[in-house]
């Protein structure tokens, strides 16, 4: 195993473009909270490793459109006014990470993007913002919108010698929620529901976060359920912690309850 | 922000736990942090499969990783290795059959996980390197892997024990009775998972084998190891450094003791084992199916019972785990009279790793069949709960009471800590409120029943003391009692001071040391204070009288040290067991019962299931209240964990019989702010078998908490129209099956 | 690479694949960090990286290169505890002790950004740190003593 602690992005891009040239699969960290004891245990089998923590990419810009890199935890998300007035979407979010204060100072949204676990907290929150991801590589950037870059739980269309370097979150003051069941404080997330404007985006009921538009306040319960019984069978999610049809029972609720937040928000 | 700030409150001779600084400023010594020089790891190569010959393990491949010393699998171990012994007594005296086990199986595997290969190696990596390395070609068998299946189709084979209790004609009430009903309870399996798993240092010196150990039993472990690696119990020393939390887990029998020894004594060198996350999560306990029948009166008195239970306890093990079973099947009917009894249980191994002692040890799971079958009669007659529980209680002049198991109930007065309970809880708006009564047998005995005739009488395990005076002016008390972390060493100190005249920082106790502490249990069924702390009391009680003839006034530092340059040390050993009276119709069994009363108040989210607990209230009685703070801690700790059961521990498997629950992230134990404060209350019925009068602490509110928690989600169920509660853990998917559907 | 811990200047050599709490109990004998886990979810290996309340079974060793690392040893001492170490221990807010690095150095965090913490912010704060013994009620009261106490 090499593990390349890039001092730069380039330095970083030019780590990943040397393992993906030689075949191999390298991994990149971010906060490290999942992939780093995955690595420790064994099961996430990794060549090449390339960590960011030293490359400085942790600015987090309030413009017209909010910019975080690579680096920025869940901690800053959570402290920053700017994010607090015009993301509060996401700092409602990120307020609620489990794993007490190590995990929000340590945990990225761009991590979590990358992982792209059906349970996570970020990805409908995300996806609802249309967030954009900035992907680097050696040869170029591109920007991608979150929701394309999401492919299947634990796949992104990201190219070996890919990374992402940050995202564009375009501002959303006002008329969003976002409502997670979990569990327990230990669960993972087992669904999610972010509310914006015309649309809510579920998390934890598909393979990738599903968009559901949504024609009238009145009628959530009834595009939810529609949405989700068009699912086709082998994108439905399930895990440990619930059956499909639990999700499928609850996830018209929850996404009531993120629409009802959004309209006390307005 | 890190500079200390002079704390004009700070101090120490007032804080609960003297000397304890070094947990708050990170210098206590745990069992990783024993790093002897040229130390080996071992790591341990584990089944993939449920239950499969095994057709060949090939080391060679390991043998060539680097940094890898020595590989050994089954066949080799086996000639270094006797069979390993049961542990708390012959499996007979339960009712169970007795099989040979070996450390390292060489033909067969019962579980995934079951070690079949160990590897010690320059590094902890370099072993696991290794030990992945090693290959093992199976040969798939059937697999039992749960009660459901065995019930299915149950095939004696699988049953290692039966149990029976039976008082009275409960066939014949059950058929005539006018009320009466049926339910099934199931009980998920749970594990222990202590932050610090287990661990261990083995240093062979080529005479003698120094094994370090985290571990509730050192006197236990070396009489093991003695037997296993057939050597004399004078040439192994058990050292047990700091432990962090125990609750069963760390009782003698896993097959890793003596593996590890094994290997340092081959390779010469000391080799340390540290149980990774996902080892610790393999081991488990409390699972239980029951198929009840009641009969009641119409006034709610319970008039019978019949229970049908299946125990599935993993793989057969010596180690103690699979014992609970039999504790589960003899507390029946735990707090309450049922005039006509019939428990009936089978013990079923299954291909699921073996269980291990677990806190609570079996006596939860009768109380939460029976909280709920109380709760079940109060629904059925309108009564209160309170009330129904009130007419079933043994009262104070039942007892002493011998349970239909022949477990004798020393003391209690359940219905006053019932009543207490309900005035100490706050009332606050919820949707559902749940009690529990539950009574813990405690002290050890847990073979209890009638003695075959022409049996020898079993009587209870003395633990020891030796109290002495040291020539730095100070007192050392040496006692068989370890301490798991829960802090009974502050109690032992206190009573050792209490009885010398001294500051409890005159005194210096030594705890989990082969070499110096005399034999004792270590630390079980709640026996440290109440048994062990009446073994010290002993023991400084003669080293008092002693002082007191020789005339030498009271004790300080200066008279302590003059007193042993003229007589030496002056060691005095006392050894103690409490002194239940003879019965030679019954075995010895638990010498006293802790009782309790809880009321839980929970939210139930009806649209998700989601359960919430809004408050938890506990009146508590364990005898005479020795330490009050560590009294409330044992029960803070037992009621959350009580909590976690109820709620969302659980110890899932998936159809091959992997574990699924392998991390915290899996197994979901309660977090800071899943729980409320508890509230607790105390009541003091002495024991009348124990000197100091303590009945002991910590098994009980597990049992409590979790029935009283069921129960509450019941009555919010009830409120709504849900069907009843009849099996934890109650995550929200149980909790809204039992939901009615509502159209949205 | 060198690496500042509890004050004194180290330098260490560690493999690719060790973490930061491997390097701190291995290399440098720290006993103030611990493995509970290795993912995440207990806390005990929790130290200060620059400042930052972070779990150390997560950080892959290079990355703290010239880092500033503090952990429980370095609060105080026992004739001079910090508030936070003094609160534990008159609250007895322990049983076995494992689990103070992540619980103490949690509510440190917390004491520096919200003196005067809700009974729900210090249960929230806390939630990073696994305790099996103790069912958090004194840890809880311990943070409440400690923020009176300033």
């Amino acid at each position: 195993m090499t593990t390349t602690f890039a001092r730069s992005l380039d330095e970083a891009l030019t780590a990943l473009a040397e393992s993906a040239a030689a075949g191999a699969k390298p991994v990149v960290v971010s906060g490290g909270t999942l992939c780093v004891p995955a690595m420790v245990r064994g099961e996430l089998d990794a060549a090449d490793v390339v960590d960011l923590g030293r490359t400085g990419l942790n600015t987090l810009a309030v413009g017209s459109v909010i910019e975080l890199g690579a680096l920025v935890s869940y901690q800053q998300v959570i402290s920053s006014p700017r994010v607090r007035a015009e993301l509060p979407l996401l700092h409602r979010m990120a307020s609620g990470i489990t794993g007490g204060i190590q995990i929000r100072n340590q945990g990225t949204l761009v991590g979590a993007l990358c992982a792209a676990r059906p349970q996570s907290d970020a990805l409908a929150v995300l996806v609802a913002l249309q967030a954009e991801a900035v992907v680097v590589s050696a040869s170029g950037t591109r920007t991608a919108p979150v929701a394309d870059l999401l492919v299947s739980p634990g796949t992104t269309h990201l190219a070996a010698d890919e990374l992402v370097a940050g995202l564009r979150i375009p501002a959303c003051l006002h008329g969003t929620g976002y409502v997670k069941l979990k569990f327990a404080e230990s669960s993972w997330p087992v669904v999610t529901a972010a509310a914006v404007q015309d649309r809510v985006v579920l998390g934890g009921v598909a393979g990738t976060p599903q968009v559901v538009p949504l024609p009238s306040r009145r009628e959530v319960r009834a595009a939810v359920v529609d949405h989700l019984d068009a699912l086709p069978t082998e994108h439905r999610w399930a895990d440990l912690r619930a059956p499909w049809a639990y999700r499928r029972r609850v996830a018209p609720e929850i996404a009531a309850r993120a629409v009802e937040l959004a309209e006390e928000a307005r | 922000m890190m500079s200390a700030v002079n704390a004009a409150a700070a101090d120490p001779a007032r804080w609960p736990k003297r000397n304890a600084f070094e947990f708050a400023g990170g210098t206590a010594v745990f069992i990783d942090d024993v790093r002897p020089s040229v130390l080996l790891h071992m790591a341990v190569v584990r089944s993939s499969r449920a239950h499969a010959r095994l057709r060949r393990v090939d080391t060679a491949q390991a043998k060539a990783v680097p940094g890898a010393v020595r590989v050994l699998e089954g066949r080799e171990a086996s000639l270094h290795l006797r069979p390993l012994p049961y542990q708390f007594g012959d499996p007979e005296m339960i009712g169970g059959r007795r099989i040979v086990l070996e450390a390292l199986p060489v033909d067969e595997v019962r579980y995934v996980g079951e070690p079949i290969a160990i590897v010690a190696a320059e590094s902890p990596r370099a072993a696991r390197r290794a030990a992945a390395a090693v290959v093992v070609d199976y040969e798939d068998l059937p697999a039992l892997l749960d009660a459901r299946a065995f019930l299915a189709d149950p095939d004696p084979i699988h049953v290692i024990a039966e149990n029976e209790v039976v008082s009275g004609a409960a066939d014949e009430v059950l058929r005539t009775a006018e009320h009466r009903f049926g339910a099934e309870f199931a009980l998920g399996r749970s594990s222990t998972a202590p932050i610090e798993p287990r661990g261990y240092v083995a240093a062979w010196d080529g005479t003698r084998l120094t094994v370090h150990a985290t571990h509730q039993q050192p006197h236990q472990l070396r009489t093991e190891l003695a037997e296993v690696l057939d050597l004399p119990a004078h040439a192994i020393r058990v050292v047990v450094p700091n432990v962090g939390g125990a609750f069963g887990l760390k009782m003698t029998g896993p097959v890793e003791e003596p593996l590890v020894c094994l290997l340092s004594m081959l390779c010469g060198r000391p080799v340390k084992w540290i149980e990774s996350r996902a080892e610790c999560f393999l081991g488990g306990g409390r699972e239980q199916l029951h198929q009840v029948e009641v009969a009641h009166a119409a006034d709610g008195r319970l008039l019978a019972l019949r229970d049908q239970v299946v125990i599935p306890v993993g793989a057969e093990a010596v180690s103690p785990g699979w014992r609970q079973a039999y504790v589960s099947t003899a507390s029946f009917p735990t707090a309450y009279v049922v005039p006509h009894l019939d428990i009936r249980s089978r013990v079923v191994a299954t291909n699921l790793p073996p269980w291990h002692s677990c806190r609570g040890f079996g006596k939860e799971a009768p109380v939460f069949v029976m909280e709920r079958i109380l709760d079940m009669v109060a629904r059925r007659t309108g009564l209160d709960p309170a009330e129904v529980r009130r007419r079933n209680l043994l009262r104070p002049e039942d007892l002493p009471h011998r349970m239909a198991s022949g477990y004798r109930m020393d003391s209690a007065d359940l219905p006053t800590v019932l009543n207490r309970v309900l005035e100490l809880d706050g009332g606050a708006e919820a949707d559902g409120v749940g009690i529990a009564v539950e009574v813990t047998p405690e002290g050890g005995g847990h073979a209890g029943g009638r003695s075959r005739p022409g049996a020898t009488p079993t009587v209870a395990a003395p633990e020891a003391a030796a109290v002495l005076l040291r020539s730095d002016g100070q007192v050392e008390v040496r006692t068989g009692v370890t301490n798991p972390g829960g802090g009974n060493d502050i109690a032992l100190v206190r009573l050792a001071a209490g009885e010398l005249g001294l500051s409890p920082d005159s005194i210096r106790l030594v705890q989990g040391d082969t070499d110096l502490c005399p034999p004792g249990t270590g630390n079980a069924s709640s026996r440290g204070v109440a048994i062990g702390g009446a073994a010290v009391v002993l023991a400084a009680r003669a080293l008092a009288d002693t002082v007191s003839r020789l005339g030498a006034g009271p004790l300080t530092e200066s008279t302590i040290a003059e007193l042993v340059v003229r007589y030496g040390p002056l060691e005095h050993v006392r050894e103690y067991r409490p002194d239940p009276p003879e019965d030679l119709e019954y075995r010895y069994s638990y010498p006293y019962f802790s009782s309790g009363a809880y009321v839980a108040r929970v939210d139930v989210d009806r649209a998700t299931g989601r359960v919430r607990l809004r408050s938890l209230t506990a009146v508590h009685d364990c005898g005479r209240v020795i330490e009050p703070v560590l009294v409330e801690g044992q029960l803070h700790g037992a009621m959350a964990m009580g909590v976690g059961l109820a709620l969302s521990e659980e110890s899932r498997f998936d159809a091959r019989g992997v574990l699924q629950a392998s991390s915290f992230k899996e197994y979901l134990a309660p977090r800071a702010n899943d729980l409320p404060d508890f509230v607790i209350g105390h009541h003091e019925t002495r024991a009348p078998h124990t000197l100091l009068g303590a009945k002991g602490a910590g098994e009980s509110g597990l049992g409590g908490a979790l029935a009283a928690i069921a129960n509450a989600v019941d009555d919010a169920l009830a409120r709504c129209g849900g069907r009843e509660v009849t099996s934890i853990p109650l995550d929200p998917p149980t909790v809204l099956a039992l939901l009615p559907e509502v159209d949205q | 690479m060198r690496l500042q811990v509890d004050g004194a200047h180290v330098q260490i050599d560690p493999d690719p694949e060790d973490t930061l709490v491997d390097v701190l109990r291995d290399e440098l004998g720290s006993t103030a960090v611990r493995v509970g886990c290795r993912n995440g979810d207990c806390g005990t290996c929790t130290a200060l990286v620059d400042g930052q309340c972070v779990k150390t079974c997560l950080v892959l060793a290079g990355r703290a290169e010239g880092a500033r690392v503090e952990t429980l040893a370095s609060l105080g001492t026992e004739t001079n505890p910090h508030p936070v170490q003094e609160a534990f221990l008159a609250e007895y807010a322990f049983q076995c002790g494992f689990c103070l690095p992540g619980m103490i150095l949690s509510a440190v965090t917390l004491l520096a950004d919200t003196p005067s913490p809700s009974d729900a912010e210090i249960r929230n704060a806390l939630s990073g740190n696994l305790c099996r013994c103790t069912g958090y009620v004194n840890a809880v009261r311990a943070v409440r003593r400690a923020a009176a106490a300033r």
